[in-house]
């Protein structure tokens, strides 16, 4: 990663910017029911794989920080929902990615049996994390 | 929610990260290199903006439908090719902005 990163930087003119956007790494995303007016908590999802990349990708990013090839220019955080018609529509979304997230032991059961007593018209409500990170090239050479 | 022609997705609504990337960098009239532009959800977004962009995929077939969406939204701008960050060889003027969309 702190490859790519070196690459990048070998195509911007001095001063370039260089933008990562990625999931944020200390915020699993959360399974909630949603109702008008009602919401539900039901648990984070984990993902054991991506996890680790997401770290990495943070490392290497502080690490051209610290080489002074790149210097911060700030970080944002933000959070989006998206609401699922149900638990088979759950399962497609989880699956979008390469390297899906998955439920903790016991956390689908606990969904399903949530579910099964929603109320009406609920939904679930899937909340992601991003961060983006931007940084500018510097003219030292690493 | 979704209307039925949405497509399921687990990006952010559009806009949501054009807003944030805007915070710290002006897209407008810039030259863009996107690295892991998949199928160029986000590259449509900035390219109206941008004076040129390089969009880099690994996945060809992602690039092929990548280069259909954009030129059915008469989006010109756009030089989509097949390679990874770390393989990067991109030729012409150097770029003010690089872009990691979700794939450092």
């Amino acid at each position: 990663m702190v490859h790519a990163l070196e690459r990048a930087r070998q195509h911007l003119v001095p001063g370039g910017v260089l933008v990562c956007i990625q999931p944020r790494r200390i915020k699993r995303p959360f399974i909630a029911i949603t109702a008008p007016g009602q919401r539900q908590p039901v648990g984070a999802l984990v993902n054991p794989v991506f996890e680790p990349l997401i770290s990495a990708a943070e490392a290497a990013i502080q690490a051209v920080v610290q080489e002074q090839q790149f210097a911060l220019i700030g970080k944002t955080h933000r959070q989006f929902r998206v609401r699922l018609a149900g638990p088979s529509e759950l399962r497609r979304y989880l699956h979008l990615g390469l390297l899906p997230s998955r439920f903790p032991a016991g956390g689908r059961q606990l969904l399903q049996a949530q579910w099964r007593s929603r109320p009406a018209g609920a939904r679930i409500e899937v909340t992601e994390f991003l961060a983006v990170i931007a940084l500018r090239s510097t003219s030292v050479l690493a | 929610m979704r209307r039925a022609s949405e497509e399921l997705t687990d990006y952010p609504p559009p806009g949501m990260e054009m807003r944030l990337i805007q915070r710290f960098v002006e897209m407008k009239g810039r030259r863009i290199l996107e690295l892991g532009c998949g199928y160029g959800r986000l590259t449509r977004e900035f390219a109206p903006l941008a004076s040129t962009v390089v969009a880099v995929e690994p996945d060809r077939a992602k690039i092929a439908l990548a280069r259909r969406r954009a030129a059915a939204e008469g989006i010109d701008n756009v030089s989509f090719r097949v390679g990874s960050a770390e393989r990067l060889r991109v030729g012409g003027a150097p770029f003010d902005v690089a872009l990691f969309s979700w794939s450092l």
